[in-house]
């Protein structure tokens, strides 16, 4: 069931131990760009989010991680059509429910209640003129009509207390007065009042200074280990998978390309998208590492290529790559790559000393 | 969630929100004109605003000019001899709307292109350049904003014979620029902090082609908003002072059609609706198409009034 | 660095500052900067907001005028230049914006943006020649077959691409020096890393210098490798040596925080640093400045008394006269805020946990 609390050197879950909380099955996404047309940005993902755990979508722009992560609490924009496919997301009366048939009231209701949205960007997603304590009470009342102003004033401190702000100073305050951290932990502690169990974060640390993304990541850690919600993020930024996620799905052309436990993602990925990732991130510690880029770019989604679609980019490509596309398989107990070779792939850095 | 503001032409994506705009046909003119015409009121605004200008330009070669005036015939109604009735001569008043046209379309568009070009030119140096030239600029411009235009116009009828039509759109060019050169100048301001402007003094591609290169392009739809909003004034001016009779009242446009409709006692009479309404109707298509024109221009300029 | 002193000198900022008048009063935004940029070197400026990084950069571009101190190119004082030598020295020191997506003009395709500063200042004769130096131009910056890409509109570009385009605007005019401010911070992850090649080989093949300004101490470290790399802080340099030693080995306080605070593409090594250790996340307002050391109020090892009274100078680190950094207490950084290190192997590659558990 719930996972216990996790320290900093976390181990790798059991997953199957418990009952998934959502329940993806073949879901696709499009965005309508006229009238009769449109474009295929998700495509038959199939994923199952278990209660405590972090699942990080990982992919580059224009892969659909992040309409995936939204699609999954039906935010899309409002070009945005869940084309096909389901969503089930289990109650806290372990009751399932389809979260795709749920009515404009009870989506509303399972929005905040059950599951959150904090976005990126955080200097647009608050209110202006509004005191921070306003925003608390605004975001409680809306769904929880019983609770009075002084238990919500309580809920609201306690949760700021949690992301590791002063309610005293930020409370009173409006959101020009607190600095870009300040924001985003306080857009957390909203996200968190009404004690979802699953919470989508979309790129939580970009636009953010390190130091400050330092403290974000820590006080995410804490938080999700003391209030044991699922959290789901967005994230172009490897390490910032390899931080906090327990699994990590890499995301390419609409697909989930890879599945697996962070540790396998980073020391044994199998899918070349993935190990091209790792490969293109230079580290800061220890000697300089080879760094490569991957040759090519992110297809649009008019124009996917036939067959896996990074086979273009793929320095392993064969010729059924280019006619066949690879479903996602597991290649190892709990670890799933979509590729015809995947058994072949292997993670090799060698130390250079960078010659740029 | 609010998405920070768009640039002029609008190219790039949100993140996290595909760019899944259509790229086949590369100008910028082209895309232009396809999403001008993608929206219902554009399309009909601009064929509209087009037709009527060409029939006020071209419409009297097209008519014969011989309409006589039958006595008999004064105010008739509609009939299938003449499908807007007649006038107080008995002359076919739809002869008269599709002739008429040339003085006030022609006026209208000569007052706008003398604003236009006034406000540009000196709208866009004075933001670019900044310093004393700018302040001097905004000075001229706030004293000449604070002229009530029309009474303006009455005045110097009175002393002025507004018997060109040259004459009588020069003057209303004159009088028009100021608020248009104002929203040049907000423009430009803002354009010239564009980092690809920088990238141009960067460069060092010199102050002439900047502004004409770099920022009058990125602005063109602004412009032509702005000429089509000039055009629109001129021509309420004009209409203005038609009734009141002081523009140049020789041969017969629309405009003399009011002023006569007004003198000649067709308000008095209930048989020469047609006559009285058919001028302003159609003046009043102009403005209208006109605006929805400029509406669906400001759309595409400002992606947020858009449904996206 | 001996040797970075044979390179020809090609820029210095000296006592560099910049004040900006603002209605809540002077924001001291650059403070005492002094950098020199060689041909053929890359120095890396690394900071993060409010530290003065971006300000620093287009000081030295001439994109903005520095309150104090004074900008020397080619040995004389910008500020001194007349006409023609103004026209020269802002040719050929060149800028790249960070956005790939707002530095090209939309209205322009990418042989007309190229072509026009070619024009311009008669570098060519006809459209023939124009076209043809387009075309190599496209070529040095990777963008191949140029054909392709002549014709094209920014918005039918990516954003890789568009940053190519500008960085071969920047060469239409033979720069010597080129600042590129945070020019990969846009693009993807996985194309980061050939800009960069990119880069470099103008730097080697052109013996072009470069200002590379970033928050990023990753990029800095490989960007930089052979160069200099510069920390800045509230507007001032805290740091400053080679590269390698710099992010390696950091001697100062905040460098030190910087280098624990990054997380690292492997689960292990990023989940055992320890927290940043800093008394407070936030940077503080640059209105209000700490008195004394800027860094005292976050630093863990700031001493009451001595901290927050004097503001040290650049000493030098371990008796190196290439590596300095701001802070009194250098000796004891090492033991009082100790670094993760890669787990090495004796193959020199990363150590790998057993399946299902993790190693220490």
């Amino acid at each position: 069931m719930a996972s216990p609390a996790g320290d900093i050197l976390s181990e790798p879950r059991d997953h199957n131990s418990g009952e998934p909380l959502v329940e993806i099955r073949d879901l696709s996404v499009d965005y309508r760009t006229g009238r009769k047309t449109a474009v295929s940005v998700v495509k038959d993902i199939n994923l199952d989010l278990y209660p405590g755990e972090s699942v990080a979508l990982v992919g580059e722009s224009g892969c659909g991680k992040t309409t995936l992560a939204l699609a999954i609490l039906r935010m899309l924009p409002k070009l945005g059509v869940i084309s096909k496919g389901s969503i089930r997301f289990r109650r806290r009366s372990g009751e399932m429910m389809d979260v795709l048939a749920l009515g404009k009231e009870e989506l509303r209701r399972f929005r905040w209640a059950e599951s959150s949205v904090v976005y990126q960007g955080a200097m647009n997603s608050l209110n202006p003129l509004m005191r921070i304590q306003a925003q608390f009470v605004e975001t409680i009342r809306a769904h929880r009509k019983d609770m009075s102003s002084a238990r919500m004033h309580e809920r609201a401190a306690e949760l700021l207390k949690l992301v590791q702000l002063d309610p005293e100073r930020v409370l009173p305050a409006y959101p020009h007065e607190l600095s870009g951290g300040m924001r985003q932990r306080v857009l957390l502690a909203l996200g968190l009042v009404l004690d979802p169990q699953l919470v989508v974060l979309d790129e939580p640390t970009t636009a953010l200074d390190i130091l400050t993304q330092r403290s974000v990541v820590e006080v995410l850690r804490r938080l999700q280990s003391e209030l044991h919600f699922t959290m789901v993020f967005v994230t172009h930024d490897l390490p910032l998978a390899a931080e906090l996620a327990d699994r990590v799905a890499t995301m390419y052309g609409g697909r989930i390309v890879e599945l697996c436990d962070v540790h396998e993602t980073f020391y044994n990925p199998r899918h070349p998208y993935t190990i091209g990732l790792i490969k293109a991130v230079p580290p800061v510690t220890g000697d300089p590492l080879e760094v490569l880029s991957i040759a090519g770019s992110p297809p649009g989604f008019g124009d996917m290529p036939a067959g896996c679609a990074f086979h273009p980019r793929c320095a392993f490509a064969q010729e059924r790559c280019a006619v066949d596309e690879p479903p996602l398989e597991p290649v190892d107990p709990g670890h799933d790559a979509a590729c015809f070779f995947a058994d072949e792939m292997s993670l090799e850095r060698k130390p250079v000393v960078a010659d740029v | 969630m609010s998405q920070p503001l768009a640039s002029t032409t609008a190219t790039n994506a949100p993140a996290g929100i595909p760019d899944v705009k259509p790229t086949r046909g590369s100008g910028p003119v082209r895309s232009f004109l396809r999403a001008l015409l993608r929206s219902k009121t554009g399309f009909v605004g601009f064929w509209v605003f087009l037709l009527l200008c060409l029939m006020g330009l071209f419409g009297q070669y097209f008519v014969k000019t011989d309409n006589e005036a039958h006595t008999n015939d004064i105010y008739q109604f509609p009939s299938s001899a003449h499908w807007l009735g007649t006038d107080f001569e008995g002359k076919d008043t739809l002869k008269q709307i599709i002739a008429g046209g040339q003085d006030v379309i022609v006026v209208g568009l000569v007052a706008a292109l003398v604003s236009t070009i006034i406000a540009v030119a000196f709208g866009s140096l004075a933001a670019y350049l900044g310093g004393a030239f700018d302040s001097v600029v905004v000075q001229v411009t706030d004293f000449v904003l604070t002229v009530p235009q029309f009474p303006l116009l009455l005045v110097l009828s009175a002393y002025l014979q507004l018997d060109s039509a040259v004459l009588l759109a020069l003057l209303l060019g004159a009088l028009g620029w100021p608020t248009l050169l104002r929203a040049v100048r907000a423009q430009v301001l803002s354009l010239k902090e564009r980092e690809y402007v920088e990238a141009a003094r960067l460069v060092d591609l010199g102050t002439t082609r900047i502004i004409v290169r770099e920022l009058m392009p990125n602005m063109a739809s602004y412009i032509l908003i702005n000429f089509i909003t000039a055009m629109t004034g001129a021509v309420y001016a004009l209409a203005g002072l038609y009734l009141l009779g002081l523009a140049p009242m020789s041969g017969t446009n629309w405009g003399i059609m009011i002023n006569e409709a007004w003198t000649k006692g067709a308000i008095f009479n209930s048989d020469s609706a047609f006559f009285l309404l058919s001028p302003l109707i159609v003046i009043s298509i102009l403005q209208v198409s006109s605006i929805w024109l400029m509406r669906s221009l400001e759309e595409i300029i400002n992606p947020r009034l858009r449904e996206a | 660095m001996s040797e970075a002193t044979q390179r020809e000198l090609l820029m210095r900022l000296e006592n560099i500052g910049q004040v900006f008048n603002t209605k809540r009063g002077d924001v001291r935004a650059v403070d005492d900067v002094n950098l020199d940029l060689h041909a053929g070197r890359v120095v890396c400026l690394v900071g993060e907001s409010g530290s003065g990084k971006t300000t620093t950069a287009r000081i030295a571009a001439g994109l903005n005028s520095p309150t104090d101190g004074a900008v020397w190119f080619d040995g004389r004082d910008v500020t001194s230049l007349g006409r023609r030598d103004r026209g020269g020295y802002r040719r050929a020191v060149q800028y790249i914006h960070q956005d790939p997506y707002a530095s090209l003009n939309p209205t322009r395709t990418v042989e007309s943006t190229l072509v026009a500063p070619m024009r311009k200042h008669r570098m060519v004769r006809g459209r023939r020649a124009a076209h043809e130096r387009a075309e190599e131009l496209l070529k040095e910056v990777d963008l191949t077959p140029p054909g392709n890409f002549l014709p094209k509109y920014p918005h039918q570009l990516s954003g890789g691409q568009r940053q190519r385009v500008s960085v071969a605007r920047a060469l239409t005019m033979n720069p010597r020096l080129i600042i590129a401010d945070e020019a990969t911070s846009m693009l993807d992850v996985s194309i980061r890393i050939s800009m960069l090649r990119m880069l470099g080989k103008l730097r080697d093949d052109l013996d072009v210098g470069f200002l590379f300004i970033t928050h990023d101490l990753a990029l800095a470290k490989y960007f930089g490798w052979g160069g200099e790399t510069a920390v800045m802080y509230l507007g001032r340099i805290v740091e400053r040596g080679p590269t390698a030693r710099v992010i390696n080995e950091p001697a100062h306080p905040y460098t030190r925080a910087l280098r624990q605070a990054i997380p690292e593409p492997d689960p292990t090594l990023t989940r055992n640093k320890q927290g940043a250790m800093l008394r407070s996340a936030e940077i503080p307002n640059l209105l209000a400045i700490p008195h004394g050391c800027p860094f005292h109020p976050r630093c863990p090892m700031a001493q009451p008394g001595v901290c927050d009274v004097d503001r040290p100078d650049l000493f030098p680190v371990g008796g190196r006269a290439d590596h300095t950094a701001a802070c009194v207490r250098l000796d004891d950084v090492a033991a009082e805020m100790p670094l993760s290190e890669a787990l090495v192997s004796a193959n020199g590659e990363g150590t790998v946990p057993a399946e299902g558990g993790a190693t220490t």
